[in-house]
C-alpha cells in the first residue's frame, strides 16, 4: 500500500521507511479530524424540559428515570457557574453526574445562566443569587409541590449558591452541597488567578469599561494559562496518542467542546468578582449587607456537603474548606476526591467516589 | 493503521523527549505563570492595549451613534436600554405568576 503523502516525496525509500511515514500521515489526519469534529459532539443528551425562563436564564427538569413512588422527596437543584456551559453535569451517556442522580431516583433540575448578552453588562455577581436563583429556587418548588430542596452548587455556583444561603437564611433549603467552591480568599498566593487579580497588577474597572462584558476568549486564555503546557500542548499529544492507538475519541472531543464553549462574563460581575470576593473576601468576611442584613455565612444551617477534589488547580482546597469552620449547620462534612477540577464530576474517581458518595449523603437526608 | 508495529518511528525522538520532559516543563510554566512578574507583565501588557484601543472604540461608537440618528434609526444605547426595560418586565411578569400561583393553591386548600 502506497499512499501518496502531500509534500514528501518517498520514491526509492526503504519499505519500512514508508510504512512508517504513511502510518504517521494518517495518524496525522485522523487527529486533525478528531479535532474539526469535536465541536459537533453531541453532549448534554439526558431527555430534559425547560420549565422556567428569565432573560437568559433557564430552568430545566429531567426526565425521572424511576417510577415515583421510587423517587426521593426532596428535589435536587444543580447550579453550575458562570463562565462554563452547564453540561458538564451531563457530559455524555455514561459520564452524565444528572444520569447517576436520575438513576438513583433524583428529581433534578438544572439552572443554565446562559450568555450574557451587552444589556447584561450591568448584572453584579450577587444579582445572580437575588434576581435569578431565588426566583429559580421558587419554581421548582412550585413544579414539584416539595416544601424543600436541596441546591448544589459547583465552582462559582458553590459560591453563588453559598451566598444565596447565608443571604436568605429562610430560604428552604433542606440541604446544601458545594462542590469545589471557591469562598475563602484570605490567601492572596493561592494560585495564579489571585496573583493576576491583585489590584496593583490588573485594572478591573478599565477592563469592563473597555469590554463591557469580559470576552470568551479572555477568560479561556486566563484558564488554560494557569496549566500552560497541558493546556496548549498536553491535551493535543494526549489525543494523538488516543487516535494512533485507535482508543475512543468521543470522551476526548466533548470535554475539548466543553473547554471551548465558554460564556462572557458579566461585566459588573465580573467587577465584584475581583474586587469584593477575590480581593476583600467579603463573602468570607461576612461583610456583605441584603436589604439592611449582614450575608453571614454563619446563617446557612442546613445540612452541609462540601466536596473539594485534591489536585485542584483551578480553586485550590484552601479556598474551600474553610466555609466548614464558619457555618451555622450542626450537620457538615467534608468529602475530598482525588481529582482534578472537572474530572472530580467525569472522571472515573467521579463514578467511583463522588456520584455514589452525593446521592448517598443525599438520600440519607432526604 | 498499519497490522505491524513499524520498526522506524519519524516521530521516535519527539515522542521519548516529550514524555519525562513534559512535566518539568509543566511545573515550571505553572510557576511562571504565577509570578508576581507575569502577572505584573500581563496587566500591563492589557492595560497599554486598553489604552490604545478606548479612544478609537469611543470615536468609532460616537460616530455610529450620530449616523444613526441622522438615519432615524435606533442606537445601540437604545437597544440596550430596552432590552433592560424588557427584563424588567419579565421578572414583574414572574413576580406576578409567583403570587397567582400563591393565591390558587390557598384557594385550592
Amino acid at each position: 500500500m502506497s499512499e501518496p503523502i502531500p509534500g514528501l516525496d518517498l520514491e526509492g525509500a526503504p519499505e519500512e521507511v514508508r510504512r512508517a511515514f504513511q502510518d504517521a500521515f494518517r495518524t496525522f489526519t485522523s487527529g486533525a479530524r478528531t479535532l474539526q469534529e469535536a465541536m459537533s459532539t453531541p453532549v448534554g443528551q439526558s431527555p430534559r424540559e425547560l420549565i422556567w425562563q428569565l432573560n437568559k436564564t433557564r430552568l430545566y427538569r429531567y426526565t425521572p428515570l424511576r417510577p415515583p413512588e421510587e423517587c426521593h422527596a426532596t428535589p435536587l437543584l444543580l447550579v453550575y457557574a458562570l463562565i462554563n456551559k452547564p453540561y458538564i453535569f451531563d457530559l455524555q451517556p455514561g459520564k452524565s453526574l444528572i444520569e447517576h442522580l436520575l438513576a438513583a431516583g433524583f428529581d433534578v433540575y438544572l439552572l443554565d445562566w446562559g450568555a450574557p448578552g451587552p444589556e447584561d453588562a450591568g448584572t453584579t455577581f450577587n444579582d445572580y443569587a437575588h434576581i435569578y436563583l431565588r426566583r429559580a429556587v421558587r419554581k421548582v418548588l412550585s413544579v414539584s409541590g416539595a416544601p424543600s430542596l436541596s441546591l448544589l452548587g459547583y465552582c462559582i455556583g458553590a459560591t453563588i449558591a453559598a451566598y444565596f444561603a447565608a443571604a436568605y437564611p429562610d430560604a428552604p433549603l433542606r440541604n446544601l452541597v458545594l462542590l469545589t467552591p471557591p469562598i475563602d480568599f484570605s490567601d492572596k498566593r493561592a494560585n495564579a488567578f489571585t496573583v493576576w487579580l491583585d489590584q496593583n497588577h490588573l485594572d478591573v474597572d478599565r477592563l469592563v469599561e473597555a469590554f463591557g462584558n469580559i470576552p470568551v476568549e479572555l477568560i479561556e486564555t486566563g484558564a488554560k494559562l494557569l496549566k500552560p503546557v497541558e493546556n496548549y500542548l498536553g491535551s493535543y499529544v494526549s489525543m494523538m496518542e488516543r487516535v494512533e492507538q485507535g482508543s475512543p475519541v468521543e470522551g476526548w472531543q466533548a470535554m475539548h467542546k466543553w473547554v471551548h464553549d465558554g460564556v462572557p462574563f458579566a461585566g459588573a460581575a465580573f467587577r465584584q468578582w475581583s474586587q469584593d470576593y477575590i480581593r476583600e473576601n467579603k463573602l468570607f468576611e461576612g461583610a456583605f449587607v441584603h436589604e439592611g442584613r449582614g450575608v453571614d455565612l454563619a446563617n446557612i444551617t442546613c445540612p452541609l456537603l462540601v466536596i473539594i477534589a485534591t489536585y485542584d488547580h483551578i480553586v485550590p482546597n484552601q479556598q474551600s474548606r474553610s466555609i466548614l469552620e464558619k457555618v451555622g449547620s450542626q450537620d457538615r462534612h467534608l468529602e475530598e476526591i482525588a481529582a482534578g477540577h472537572v474530572g472530580i464530576v467525569i472522571s472515573r474517581s467521579a463514578k467511583t467516589r463522588l456520584w455514589p458518595a452525593l446521592s448517598g449523603w443525599l438520600a440519607e437526608r432526604d | 493503521m498499519s497490522d505491524e508495529t513499524p520498526k522506524f518511528d519519524p516521530f521516535a525522538p519527539w515522542k521519548q523527549f516529550q514524555g519525562p520532559m513534559m512535566e518539568a516543563w509543566s511545573k515550571a510554566m505553572s510557576e511562571a505563570v504565577a509570578s508576581d512578574d507575569f502577572a505584573r507583565s500581563m496587566g500591563e501588557t492589557l492595560n497599554s492595549y486598553l489604552e490604545t484601543s478606548a479612544p478609537l472604540q469611543k470615536q468609532f461608537e460616537s460616530a455610529m451613534e450620530k449616523y444613526l440618528q441622522g438615519m432615524q434609526l435606533p442606537t445601540r444605547a437604545e437597544f440596550l436600554a430596552f432590552s433592560e426595560r424588557l427584563t424588567g418586565l419579565e421578572m414583574r411578569l414572574d413576580d406576578m405568576e409567583a403570587k397567582i400561583d400563591k393565591i390558587l393553591s390557598l384557594l385550592e386548600k
